[in-house]
């Protein structure tokens, strides 16, 4: 089984380096060298149908030989086992938990692939008899909601922070940071305590007061540090044409600044789904004793529910919840890297 | 104008806000002002019962979890009496003469026969018939009835068995010493004695049997007893033993002793012959003997240990408690159980005047229950609370007074139910008394705020008319207020949210430290302020839960672990980003693609897929024991073997994977291995966002800097160490500060790949696992082991430690710094 590995792995980066020596043969001899790594992916052909290619630049002899260098074939051949070897890792598990939700076993399945007689959709139909419904009805509320009341309080607090000079404003900015370096846990025991005295543990919504509240000081600085950018001069302008600030803010900024806020949505809406320290402490107390307390949890507490207690695990059920849950978030954040990267490195190189 | 009249006015603001801007002639803005001070005076009055008499009786009226009601009226006490003469006179019952001398002197009084003095006298009359009386034990033998005494006593009046009853100096005369029962009796030089202390904090031994003799210690070695009360009867010798044991615990025969009640020289070991002939007593209540070794039965009410020793029926008791039945099965009575409730709480107060003492005092407290918003809240903050939970049972008064089921003629009477066997009162629970005091301190905060600047307006406005004779109108002022507080406007409710929702909390957290909050005790009772207690306990080492050496341990790992994982991670992804980079890999998109992957999936989906994947049973040990990798682990010795701290080898041990499956994250031999897996899992989760992150910043990067370089004849390792590392590190330095704070908080890596790790959730490691970092064992304690006190002082650690970093980090960013 071991040396099957080895070998997959082994074919697998010679493949590639096959295709790599291709692309450089064509770079040498003045053709775009992706179409040689495309055909360099066809083994033997590929190298065979360069080296017959009539040169459509003045090739460099000695750079030309190079490529046939042992040195450069041996580094060629590292890097893409190198590669290959990552490609497997990284896929692993993400392959294991696609196996595991549709094998149907009552343990941990063992293979990273299921046997065929265990294949089934059962995991799937299983999640939705359970409590999976309702904790994702939970959860999809609370984003929601955390979407649009985050909106609307943080953006007028993030405009006069980004725009105006007042006092208390260099105080209020470091008081900012501040509440944003306390791990949110310190408030975690006043929260239950706040949330017992009015009878609002176990009821999934109120969650939201909380998201909102705590990502007011994270989201102000963003908005700030986005609005900051917007030039003086659209203010200065329309202030000498008689607009108040009022008017400044609703018909300038905020058009200008639908890029961010949608970018704040996005990320109160993500939020609470991947929460667990939170939900589990507020919302796992009974409040109806008809209804059991695994309908109030929100997706993160519910999952790892499946899993947590060794006695009474469904292992593969949770692959199935999981993998639905994850699969969606994973499209968006694939689709949308190069743009949420950004986003990131600049909010925090820039301030 | 001078000085002293913007004084003035600013006094006058002082002392009724909106005063000042009157006498300013601002009249809208005083409304202002004024509206806001009577909205606070508002408030406090409001929530206050300031005008109304609230007192501990009708508190416990109010509370609907006490199951008490108010008192039945005079009339009600009236109609008892009436039904009673009526009953009398047409010879239906006997007269109750110690009644009707009572009667005599109350229906004269001021008020007439009120229902206090029919509660005062049933209180009088149940206690005159349950005052401390003694039954013979035996009576030719026999057991006597009134000895044995069941629930189902029916009203003393047979003195057939009852040898003394009230007369006080018959008793004292007896000379009775109690047969210790529940107590260990120290044997010395023959002689028996006791203590009424505790172990640890006994005064003086008394002589079981001579309460003059006493000791003042124990001899080391004396043989040691202790009194079980379970008597023995032998009728061949007519001697009654009482069972002793060597320890409590221990039950087997070996460790008995009978010891003769009348002479405790006298005793049996369990071996002896008589020992079999002894039979068992069950006699309900205490056995008493006096110096002629007679025994009784003592009955007291209410002796501590036995609260169903109760106060017997009397004939007015029951003739009561029959009134009250009927009361409640008339169709138009309004009475429920509540008050019957009452009823029964009102007598057991008389009959314990200083528990009615103790009721009104403690269970109301000025501040709590009649104070306002504001003034309870700064109470609570200072005091946490005063009274405790408390619970009046007055169950003994239930062969007296609770109701019966009877029939009288033809009707049936039916017990009222409903009624309980105690009065619970709830104390004062400190969480919510330091929540509620914080909101209203910091909402006071607030009002003080407004407060002050209506007296500084005072003073300046009429300071700047002065000055300028330039007074804004106060519709010019609105607008004013609109425009320029145009930003205090906008921030405003985002401001108070975040008052209450992040301020409030960390303040509370922070308190917490502070305090003995922690264990289910103090959930719902009271917990007390204990100043800098609970930081001092994280440097005293070997005493109670370990907190001291386990919070040391898990800083160091954690640490350690916030620093390696953040540079393996950040130079995994450099390494990943240089090496798609390079010039000689081709199809580099589709490599960054699969490889970012890991960031793309939610990270707790991965973390708890790996908790499934590591496991013991999991795929991974299955994969390598298939591929034949187990055979050669447990040729080498790391496998396959149980732990023994003897019979393995040193190298042996250092290198233990496991039993039967390696042990990936629960390897409690073997820490430092699990530390290791976990730090490499951890590649997998935080790589590809560094790779991505390097490969934007390196494609960013000026490429005439190479194109100089190659011209200068540099290697590539010469490019990549002058031109590209420095740019990197240039620009990602915040970052990597950042992600070693995200790391050194990495809840969720920790809690959902290992759970903390082996040991974790044991009471010798403080709670904290192998694997644990501060936060995670934080979370622990509070969610599962509620030590709340000192999870709030690791979280305010944590914040020290973290925080000067963090704000180290943004304070040196240049949008900070251009601000």
């Amino acid at each position: 089984m071991l040396g099957l590995f080895f070998v997959a792995i082994l074919i697998v980066s010679l493949l590639f380096t096959h295709s790599a020596i291709t692309a450089d043969i064509y770079a040498h001899k003045g053709y775009p060298p992706f179409r040689g790594a495309l055909f360099g992916l066809l083994p033997g052909y590929g190298i065979y149908h360069a080296l017959h290619l009539p040169n459509r630049k003045q090739v460099l002899v000695g750079a030309y030989r190079q490529v046939f260098s042992f040195k450069e074939i041996a580094m060629k051949l590292i890097t893409f086992l190198y590669l290959s070897l990552a490609v497997f890792f990284v896929l692993f598990p993400i392959v294991y938990l696609f196996s595991a939700s549709f094998t149907n076993v009552s343990e941990l399945p063992t293979t990273l692939f299921p046997p065929a007689h265990l294949a089934s959709f059962q995991n799937y139909i299983d999640l939705f008899e359970g409590d999976f419904l309702f904790w994702y009805k939970n959860t999809l509320i609370i984003a929601v909601l955390n979407m649009v009341l985050g909106v609307i309080f943080i953006t007028g607090a993030g405009y006069v922070f980004a725009r105006f000079k007042f006092k208390g404003k260099k105080a209020g900015l470091m008081g900012i940071l501040v509440l944003q370096v306390f791990p949110s846990f310190m408030g975690l025991i006043a929260m239950f305590t706040l949330f017992q005295t009015f009878h609002l543990l176990g009821k999934p919504t109120w969650l939201t007061v909380l998201y909102v509240g705590g990502s007011i000081p994270g989201n102000i600085w963003l908005i700030k540090g986005y609005l900051s950018q917007i030039p003086k001069d659209l203010d200065e302008s329309a202030m000498l044409d008689g607009a108040n600030k009022w008017q400044i803010f609703f018909k300038i900024i905020l058009p200008l600044a639908v890029p961010i806020l949608s970018f704040v949505a996005v990320g109160q809406f993500m939020a609470p789904w991947m929460d667990y320290m939170l939900p589990r402490m507020l919302l796992d107390v009974q409040i109806d004793p008809n209804i059991p307390v695994s309908r109030q949890w929100t997706l993160a507490v519910g999952l790892f529910s499946m899993i947590s207690d060794p006695r009474s695990s469904s292992y593969t059920t949770f692959a199935a919840g999981a993998l639905i849950v994850a699969l969606p978030i994973t499209v968006l954040y694939m689709i949308f890297q190069r743009y949420l990267i950004e986003g990131i490195t600049a909010g925090a190189t820039k301030g | 104008m001078n000085k002293t009249v913007h004084q003035l006015k600013a006094v006058a603001s002082a002392i009724i806000p909106g005063l000042g801007q009157v006498f300013n002639k601002q009249f809208w803005k005083a409304l202002v002002f004024f509206f806001l001070f009577v909205l606070f005076v508002g408030v406090e009055l409001g929530s206050s019962r300031y005008f109304a008499k609230y007192d501990s009786y009708v508190k416990v009226v109010n509370d609907p979890n006490s199951g008490v009601g108010v008192l039945y009226p005079d009339s009600f006490a009236r109609g008892f009496y009436s039904l009673y003469r009526f009953q009398v006179d047409s010879d239906e019952i006997d007269a109750l003469d110690t009644f009707d001398a009572f009667y005599a002197v109350e229906s004269v009084d001021d008020d007439g026969f009120t229902m206090r003095d029919l509660i005062d006298f049933t209180a009088i009359d149940i206690l005159a018939h349950s005052t401390p009386r003694y039954f013979l034990l035996f009576d030719d033998l026999v057991v006597t009835a009134n000895a044995a005494r069941t629930s189902d006593t029916g009203v003393i009046d047979e003195v057939n068995d009852l040898i003394i009853g009230e007369d006080d100096a018959a008793i004292a005369a007896k000379n009775f010493y109690r047969i210790l029962t529940g107590f260990t009796v120290y044997n010395v030089g023959g002689q028996e004695y006791y203590t009424i202390g505790s172990e640890q904090t006994a005064d003086i031994y008394i002589n079981v049997n001579d309460p003059n003799d006493t000791l003042a210690e124990i001899p080391s070695g004396a043989d040691a007893y202790y009194r079980t009360g379970v008597l023995f009867y032998d009728d061949v010798t007519d001697k009654v033993y009482v069972k002793c044991t060597k320890s409590i615990s221990v039950t087997s025969t070996a460790n008995y002793r009978y010891v003769n009640v009348a002479d405790s020289t006298d005793f049996l070991e369990p071996d002896d012959a008589l020992v079999d002939d002894l039979k068992e007593l069950t006699v309900k209540g205490n056995i008493v003997v006096d110096d002629a070794g007679m025994l009784y039965v003592q009955f007291v009410p209410e002796i501590d240990y036995r609260k169903d020793a109760g106060y017997n029926a009397t004939a007015f008791s029951i003739y009561l408690r029959n009134y009250i039945t009927q009361r409640y099965n008339l169709s138009t009575s309004s009475l429920t159980s509540k008050e019957y409730n009452r009823f029964l709480l009102e007598v057991y107060f008389s009959v314990h005047p200083e528990l009615r003492t103790e009721f009104e005092e403690s269970y109301y407290n000025w501040f709590h229950d009649t104070a306002g918003f504001f003034v309870k809240g700064f109470w609570s903050v200072v005091t946490l609370g005063q009274s405790d939970t408390r619970e009046y049972y007055y169950n003994s008064l239930h062969d007296a007074l609770k109701s019966v089921r009877f029939t009288e003629g033809s009707a049936v009477y039916i017990p009222v139910s409903g009624i309980l066997d105690y009065t619970p009162l709830i104390g004062h629970t400190s969480q919510f008394l330091l929540i509620s005091g914080l909101i209203s301190t910091l909402l006071f905060a607030y009002f003080l705020l407004i407060y002050v600047w209506g007296i500084i307006d005072a003073h300046n406005t009429s300071k700047k008319f002065a000055e300028t004779g330039e007074r804004i109108t106060d519709r010019a002022w609105f607008v004013n207020v609109f425009n320029h507080g145009f930003e205090y406007i906008m921030i405003l409710p985002a401001l108070f949210v975040i008052t209450f929702i992040s301020i409030m909390p960390i303040i509370f957290g922070f308190l917490i430290a502070f305090t003995n909050f922690s264990g289910f005790d103090t959930d719902t009772g009271r917990f007390v302020w204990v100043g800098f207690d609970n930081f001092a306990r994280i440097f005293t080492f070997g005493e109670g839960i370990p907190f001291a050496e386990t919070f040391w341990k898990v800083l160091l790992w954690t640490v350690i672990w916030a620093i390696f994982s953040t540079v393996t991670v950040f130079f995994g992804g450099m390494f990943q980003a240089v090496v798609i980079g390079s010039e000689r890999v081709p199809f580099k998109k589709f490599w960054r693609t699969v490889l970012i992957l890991p960031w793309a999936v939610p990270a707790l989906i991965s973390q708890m897929a790996f908790s499934i994947i590591f496991s013991e049973r999991g795929v991974i040990n299955a994969l390598l024991r298939s591929a034949g990798i187990y055979d050669t682990l447990t040729r080498w010795g790391m496998l396959g073997t149980a732990w023994s701290e003897s019979a393995l080898s040193a190298w042996q041990k250092f290198l233990w994977l496991g039993q039967d499956n390696i042990q990936w994250f629960n390897n409690a031999h073997n820490v430092w291995f699990v530390r290791i897996v976990l730090i490499v899992v951890n590649i997998w989760l935080g790589a590809p966002y560094f790779m991505a992150l390097m490969t934007s910043i390196m494609t960013s990067i000026d490429r005439t800097l190479y194109e100089a370089a190659d011209i200068d004849g540099a290697t590539p390792s010469q490019k990549f160490k002058f031109i590209t590392f420095p740019l990197i590190m240039y620009s990602t330095s915040p970052i990597l500060v950042m992600t070693f704070s995200g790391n050194f908080n990495n809840f969720g890596v920790i809690y959902f790949i290992t759970q903390g790790g082996s040991g974790a959730g044991d009471i010798d490691r403080a709670y904290a696992g192998s694997t644990d970092i501060l936060i995670s064992w934080m979370y622990t304690l509070t969610v599962t082991k509620r030590v709340y006190n000192m999870a709030s002082v690791f979280s305010i650690l944590i914040f020290l430690m973290v925080g000067s970093i963090a704000a180290w980090n943004f304070s040196q960013t240049r949008a900070f710094k251009e601000d």
